[in-house]
């Protein structure tokens, strides 16, 4: 009995050890230097972009006409909605013609993205589009101005940021489709 | 005689519209560069927070109980999904959790859990404290300069800039769920009342 209690007294000092060492370590080390912000504005892309992706790939087709209520847009609509706004803005920050253009107007219909398949395609597009124009055009792309809603200039770091938060708004929309349909988005907890 | 009065007046009719223009822009340059990243991230909070409030504030007292859940809609699963409440409290909290972090400002243990403190019932309060949270994101904002915003504050492991605008889209994401609540419930969010978005 002494002798278990003396092992697991060691043990303890061990770990207390261990940690302490650990910590130490980690506070004599050189801090790992600051991120570029395009970086940063990179991830922050990348990250509402792969979740607006990863749901339409996982929410099953026959349901991709289904909203909650009469009054907004289905599912698919949404991702179409939000990944159509990302080509507006990506198309005037780079000054490209990149993406489909459906005019002035960010609502494509399903007449022209008929396949869930096709419905993903174009997401993915717009995220992959959106991060290589980031990357290209860099912290000084950001400091760039464009024009933007309202017939007004703004930096690019406001467009970027404004088209990451409607994506937010977006997929916001789409968690409480998914539980309607008795469903749980990928990385979310059983209860928002 | 008439001629030359014809192209007076319309040389100062240019005129006015040239210079005219020349302020516009001239006004709209010395408006970008004003821009800071501290009141480019204010102007983001300040637009979020604006969504919020009035959405929180069009949602009926007796209401803001509502969760999908109370429909009970064949097929569904919201069993133990937040209220409406306690959407408006969870993201105030998480306004406090991730704000807190930039500004230095203790984070109060009753805020801790995700939906904030247990005593807030009532909607003023819940929109009071909804409020407070916004305003220690615009303290947060103003303490972002180019030097300090790809720092990262204390522990955190995350920069002061993404810090800043996390709290933004994280309220983004709740305000979209929250726009489905107030639908499920007839009313049309204040924000699209005007148009179809």
């Amino acid at each position: 009995m002494n002798r278990a209690l003396g092992l697991l007294v060691v043990t303890l000092l061990a770990l207390a050890g261990i940690s302490r060492h650990a910590q130490a370590q980690t506070q004599n080390q050189a801090p790992s230097p600051a991120r570029s912000r395009s970086d940063e504005m990179l991830d922050r892309w990348n990250a509402i972009g792969n979740k607006l992706t990863a749901m339409a790939q996982d929410f099953p087709e026959d349901k991709y006409d289904f909203k909650v209520q009469k009054d907004e847009r289905t599912f698919a609509l949404n991702l179409l909605h939000a990944a159509a706004l990302d080509f507006v803005l990506i198309r005037r920050i780079s000054g490209s013609n990149v993406g489909p253009d459906f005019g002035d107007g960010d609502n494509p219909t399903r007449d022209q993205f008929k396949a869930k398949a096709d419905v993903v395609k174009f997401v993915q597009e717009a995220v992959a589009d959106g991060a290589k124009v980031i990357q290209r055009q860099g912290d000084a792309g950001l400091d760039n101005t464009t024009k933007f809603f309202g017939n007004r200039m703004a930096h690019n770091s406001t467009i970027w940021t404004f088209a990451i938060e409607h994506s937010a708004e977006h997929y916001g929309q789409l968690v409480v489709y998914y539980r309607a349909n008795n469903l749980v988005p990928a990385g979310l907890p059983a209860i928002m | 005689m008439r001629q030359t009065k014809s192209f007076f007046v319309l040389a100062v009719v240019f005129l006015a519209i040239v210079f005219g223009q020349t302020r516009t822009n001239a006004a709209q340059t010395q408006q970008l560069q004003a821009l800071t990243v501290a009141s480019a991230v204010d102007r983001d909070i300040s637009a979020v927070e604006k969504l919020i409030v009035e959405l929180a504030e069009a949602m009926p007292e007796e209401k803001c109980n509502f969760s999908p859940e109370n429909l009970n809609i064949p097929g569904s699963d919201y069993k133990g999904v937040r209220t409406f409440a306690q959407q408006v409290k969870h993201v105030a909290a998480s306004n406090y959790a991730i704000w807190s972090g930039v500004t230095g400002d203790k984070f109060p243990k009753d805020y801790l859990g995700g939906n904030g403190p247990e005593n807030i019932k009532s909607k003023a309060d819940a929109i009071k404290f909804l409020k407070g949270s916004f305003a220690l994101g615009h303290k947060a904002a103003a303490t972002l300069t180019v030097e300090n915003m790809l720092q990262n504050p204390g522990t955190s492991k995350s920069s002061r800039l993404r810090l800043a605008v996390f709290g933004v889209e994280h309220a983004f994401d709740h305000y979209g769920q929250m726009v489905e609540y107030v639908r499920m419930n007839g009313i049309v969010p204040p924000a699209s009342r005007d148009k179809s978005n």
